[in-house]
C-alpha cells in the first residue's frame, strides 16, 4: 500500500506551546485513517497541518516533513490555495455558506476553474450524487442551504469539498453534531468515498473509528502512540496507553 | 501485558469481575466433577458416580448463565481490546468446561457398568493418566483465575504426556481383549474412559490457548506437540501374521 | 415536592438549622424584592421620560402639522418646512454615501484582521471619535471647510462633517456583526482554497449584513437628529436646495427646532413643534426598522 501522505518527525507549535511532538505517520492511498485520542491530544491539529489551516493564525507553525507526491506540504513555497484544492476539509459542525444549495457547490469549483454553465450544472449534480444528497435536494437547488437538515447540511459540505475534486479529504469529527441515522449515512458515504479519495478522519467515537477506518492512529499528549489496522487496534493493541484509552480506563 | 487500570465506568468493571468470578467458579465445579468421576472408576464407587451424573446438570446450567451474561455484556458494553478478548474468552472457555463436564459424567456412567465386572488386571496406568489430567485441569483453572499466560502455556505443553499415557493404555487394553474375549466389554468401557480423559486434556489445552490470546493478544501460533498416535496403532496377535 | 420532603426531614433533624435556613430564605427574598423595585424605578423613569417627550412632541406637533408644512418653504418665521425636510434628507443620504463605504471597509478590516496593529488603531480611533462632542466636529468643519477651503456654509461641508460623525458607529457595528460570523464557516471557505478578500466579501459580509444594515440605519438616524455640527457647516437657508455642493447654505429640521422655539411668534413656535415631531417620527421609524431587521435575522437563525 503506497502512502498518499507521509509524515515524518512533525512538530507543531501554538506560539510557545508544542502541540505535536515528532509525529511520524503514513496515510495510505484510498484508505480511511482515523485519528483517535483524548481532547487536546493533537489529532485535530495534525489534520489542520495537512491543509495549512494554521497559516490563518499568526504564531502557529509546523516543522518537519509531510510529503505528498514529492512535495513537502508544510515546507516553504507551497501554493496554499492550490494545496487546499488538492486536500479538502470538512468540519465538525455543518457550515453551509449563506447561498443557495447550488451556489454552495459552485463556490469552491469557481475558485480553481472556469467551467461553462452546463459543465457547472453537471459538476453540481455529480458532487451531490457522490455525497448521496442529490435525490433529496435536486428540486431545491436554488433554495438557501441553511434550510436543509443538519445531516443534509453536512453531506452538502462533503459534496462541496469533493466538487473541487481533491485527492485527500480531511474530516474533523464530521458527525459529532449529527443524530445516529445521519451519522450512519455519513459513515456509509465515507466508505463509498474511499474508492476515489484518501481520507483522514478525526473522531471521538471509537465505534465509528472501528466501523469506518482501515487504519487507526492513537494520539496522546501530542505524540502518536500507536498506529495499526482497525482490527488489530480494537482487539489487540500493543501499547498499554492505547488499551487503557480504548477500553475506557483513562485516568 | 501488565494489569490494566480500573475502568472509568464502575458498573462495567464490576461486571468484568463478576464474569471472571463465574468462570472460575465453573472451573472449580468441573475440576471437582472430574476428580469424583475418576475416583468412581478407580474405587468402583457407584454412589460417587451417581453424584457426578447429577452434578453435570449444574455445570450445564452454569454454562447457560455465563453465555447469557456474555451476550448481554457484548450488547450493552460493546467491549474492545483487552475487555473484548476477556469476554469472548469467557464464552469459549465456558464451552470447553461444559464439554469437560460431559466427559466426566460419561466416565462416571461407564464406571457404574465397570463395577459389574471383576477385572483380572490392574488400573494403575489409568490411575496415572487421570492424575496427570487432573493436575493439568487444576493448573488451567488456576490460570483462568490468575490470567496467567505462562501457566497456560505450561499446561498446553504438558498435554503431550497425557497423549503418551493414552497410547500405552490403548495398546494395553487391546492386548487384554485379545487374551480373553470376556474382557472385551469392560475393556471397551475402559477404552472410552481413557479416551474421555484424553479429550478432557485436549479441552484443557483449548482453554490454555484461549487464555494466552485473552491475556497477550497474540494467538499461540506454533503447532501443539502431539503424542496421540493411537489413530495409527496396530496391535497384532502374538504368533500370528508376518 | 422534594423540597417539602427535605424541609420535613430537616425540621425533624435540627430546629436551629431550620431557623437559620428560614432566615436565609427571608433575606434572599428581601434582596429579590429590593432588586425588582430598583428595576421598576429604572424602567419607570425611562418610560416616563420617553412617554412625556413623545406625548409633548406628538400633541404639540400634530396640532402644528398643516399641509403648508409639507408644501411651502420657510418665510421669515412662518410658512412651511419643505426646504428643511428636503435638506435633512439630502444631508442624511449624502453623509451616508460618504460614510458607509469607509465605515464598512474599516469595520471589515478590523474584524478580519483583528490582531494586526492597523486593526487596533482603527478600533482605537473609532472609540476616540465616538467620544468627541458633535459641536467640536462642527467647529472642525467650520474651520477647515467653511473657512479654510472657502466652501462657505454648504452641503458638502455638512455631509462631510456628519459622515465623520457617523463613521465610528458604522465601523464598530460592522466589526461587531462580522465578529459574530462563525469562524468555522470562514475556515470552511479558506479550506476550499478561497482567498481572504473573497471570504470577507462572499461569506462574512452576507452573513453579517443585517447587523451592518442596522448600524447604517442607526447612523442615518443620528444624522437626522444632529444639530450642532450642522449649524457650523450647513448654515440655514429658507430656500430649497439649489443643487450646489459648495457655496450655498442648506436648511434642515433640527435648525427649525433650535431657532424657532424661542421666537416670540406663535407661527414660529408651531414650526418648531412640527419640526420636532417630524424628526422624532423619522428617528423612531428608523429605530423600529433596525429592530425589525435584527429580529428577522434572529428568526432566520
Amino acid at each position: 500500500m503506497t502512502a498518499k501522505i507521509a509524515i515524518r518527525n512533525l512538530d507543531f507549535f501554538y506560539g510557545s506551546h508544542q502541540a505535536l511532538r515528532g509525529v511520524t505517520l503514513d496515510f495510505p492511498e484510498r484508505q480511511v485513517t482515523a485519528l483517535i485520542g483524548p481532547s487536546g491530544c493533537g489529532k485535530s491539529t495534525l489534520l489542520r497541518c495537512l491543509n495549512r489551516m494554521y497559516d490563518l493564525y499568526p504564531g502557529q507553525r509546523a516543522t518537519g516533513e509531510a510529503m505528498m507526491d514529492g512535495m513537502n506540504i508544510i515546507g516553504p513555497g507551497v501554493d496554499v490555495d492550490l494545496l487546499r484544492s488538492r486536500i479538502g476539509m470538512v468540519f465538525q459542525r455543518p457550515t453551509p455558506f449563506p447561498m443557495s444549495v447550488r451556489e454552495n457547490i459552485a463556490f469552491g469549483v469557481r475558485l480553481h476553474e472556469r467551467p461553462s454553465r452546463a459543465e457547472m450544472e453537471e459538476r453540481v449534480e455529480w458532487a451531490l450524487t457522490r455525497a448521496a444528497l442529490w435525490d433529496e435536494v435536486k428540486d431545491r437547488l436554488a433554495a438557501p442551504a441553511t434550510g436543509l437538515s443538519g445531516g443534509q447540511q453536512q453531506r452538502l459540505c462533503i459534496a462541496r469539498t469533493i466538487a473541487v475534486k481533491p485527492e485527500v479529504i480531511l474530516l474533523d469529527e464530521p458527525t459529532s453534531a449529527l443524530d445516529p441515522i445521519s451519522t450512519l449515512k455519513v459513515e456509509e458515504l465515507i466508505d463509498e468515498l474511499k474508492r476515489d479519495f484518501t481520507i483522514a478522519m478525526v473522531t471521538h467515537n471509537m465505534q465509528q473509528a472501528a466501523r469506518v477506518a482501515d487504519q487507526v492512529a492513537f494520539f496522546y499528549l501530542g505524540e502518536m502512540v500507536e498506529v495499526a489496522d482497525a482490527g488489530t487496534m480494537f482487539t489487540a493493541p500493543r501499547e498499554k496507553r492505547t488499551q487503557d484509552y480504548i477500553t475506557g480506563r483513562f485516568g | 501485558m501488565p494489569e490494566s487500570a480500573e475502568h472509568i465506568v464502575k458498573s462495567y468493571e464490576q461486571e468484568l469481575k463478576h464474569l471472571a468470578g463465574l468462570i472460575t467458579e465453573m472451573g472449580g465445579m468441573v475440576e471437582n466433577e472430574v476428580s469424583l468421576a475418576t475416583n468412581a472408576v478407580l474405587d468402583g464407587d457407584a454412589e460417587l458416580a451417581a453424584k457426578v451424573v447429577e452434578g453435570d446438570a449444574k455445570v450445564d446450567a452454569m454454562e447457560r448463565d455465563i453465555e447469557a451474561f456474555v451476550i448481554r455484556m457484548l450488547a450493552l458494553r460493546q467491549p474492545v481490546a483487552g475487555d473484548l478478548r476477556q469476554i469472548v474468552a469467557a464464552l469459549k472457555m465456558t464451552g470447553d468446561l461444559e464439554r469437560i463436564g460431559d466427559y466426566a459424567a460419561n466416565v462416571a456412567k461407564r464406571s457404574i457398568v465397570l463395577g459389574q465386572y471383576s477385572l483380572p488386571f490392574s488400573l494403575a496406568g489409568l490411575g496415572h493418566m487421570s492424575r496427570l489430567v487432573q493436575e493439568n485441569l487444576k493448573a488451567i483453572v488456576d490460570a483462568i483465575g490468575e490470567k496467567d499466560a505462562e501457566k497456560a502455556l505450561h499446561v498446553w505443553r504438558s498435554d503431550e504426556a497425557i497423549d503418551g499415557f493414552y497410547n500405552a493404555i490403548f495398546r494395553e487394553l487391546i492386548t487384554y481383549m485379545m487374551e480373553d474375549p470376556r474382557n472385551i466389554t469392560p475393556c471397551t468401557h475402559l477404552l472410552f474412559i481413557a479416551k474421555n480423559l484424553e479429550r478432557i486434556g485436549d479441552h484443557a489445552t483449548n482453554i490454555a490457548e484461549t487464555i494466552h490470546y485473552a491475556v497477550t493478544g497474540t494467538p499461540l501460533s506454533e503447532a501443539r506437540p502431539k503424542a496421540d498416535t493411537s489413530s495409527y496403532a496396530v496391535v497384532r496377535p502374538s504368533g500370528g501374521g508376518a | 415536592m422534594s423540597g417539602a420532603v427535605a424541609r420535613g426531614g430537616m425540621s425533624a433533624g435540627s430546629p436551629a438549622r431550620e431557623a437559620a435556613r428560614l432566615a436565609r430564605m427571608r433575606r434572599r427574598r428581601a434582596w429579590s424584592v429590593a432588586g425588582w423595585v430598583l428595576c421598576g424605578i429604572g424602567f419607570g423613569m425611562l418610560g416616563l421620560a420617553m412617554g412625556w417627550i413623545l406625548l409633548m412632541v406628538l400633541v404639540r406637533g400634530i396640532t402644528a402639522l398643516t399641509p403648508t408644512v409639507f408644501l411651502e418653504v420657510t418665510q421669515g418665521t412662518g410658512g412651511g418646512l419643505l426646504n428643511a425636510i428636503e435638506g435633512t434628507l439630502v444631508i442624511g443620504v449624502g453623509s451616508m454615501i460618504l460614510a458607509v463605504p469607509f465605515g464598512v471597509a474599516a469595520g471589515l478590516y478590523a474584524a478580519q484582521f483583528s490582531h494586526t496593529m492597523f486593526a487596533r488603531a482603527i478600533r482605537f480611533m473609532a472609540d476616540v471619535l465616538v467620544g468627541v462632542p458633535s459641536i467640536v466636529l462642527g467647529y472642525f468643519g467650520y474651520v477647515t471647510m467653511v473657512e479654510g477651503l472657502g466652501w462657505k456654509f454648504s452641503l458638502a461641508a455638512a455631509c462631510i462633517t456628519i459622515a465623520i460623525l457617523c463613521l465610528p458607529y458604522i465601523c464598530r457595528t460592522t466589526e461587531l456583526a462580522l465578529s459574530q460570523v462563525p469562524a468555522a464557516m470562514q475556515e470552511a471557505a479558506f479550506a476550499l482554497g478561497a482567498g481572504e478578500g473573497l471570504v470577507a466579501w462572499r461569506i462574512a459580509l452576507p452573513v453579517a449584513m443585517p447587523g451592518v444594515l442596522t448600524g447604517i440605519l442607526l447612523a442615518f438616524a443620528i444624522s437626522v437628529g444632529e444639530t450642532a455640527p450642522l449649524i457650523y457647516t450647513a448654515g440655514w437657508s429658507s430656500y430649497m436646495w439649489n443643487g450646489a455642493l459648495v457655496g450655498s447654505p442648506v436648511g434642515y429640521l433640527t435648525y427649525a427646532i433650535w431657532a424657532f422655539i424661542n421666537e416670540p411668534f406663535a407661527s414660529a413656535n408651531a414650526l418648531a413643534y412640527a419640526a420636532a415631531f417630524l424628526v422624532t417620527v423619522i428617528v423612531l421609524l428608523i429605530s423600529v426598522t433596525a429592530r425589525l431587521v435584527l429580529l428577522r435575522r434572529e428568526g432566520a437563525r
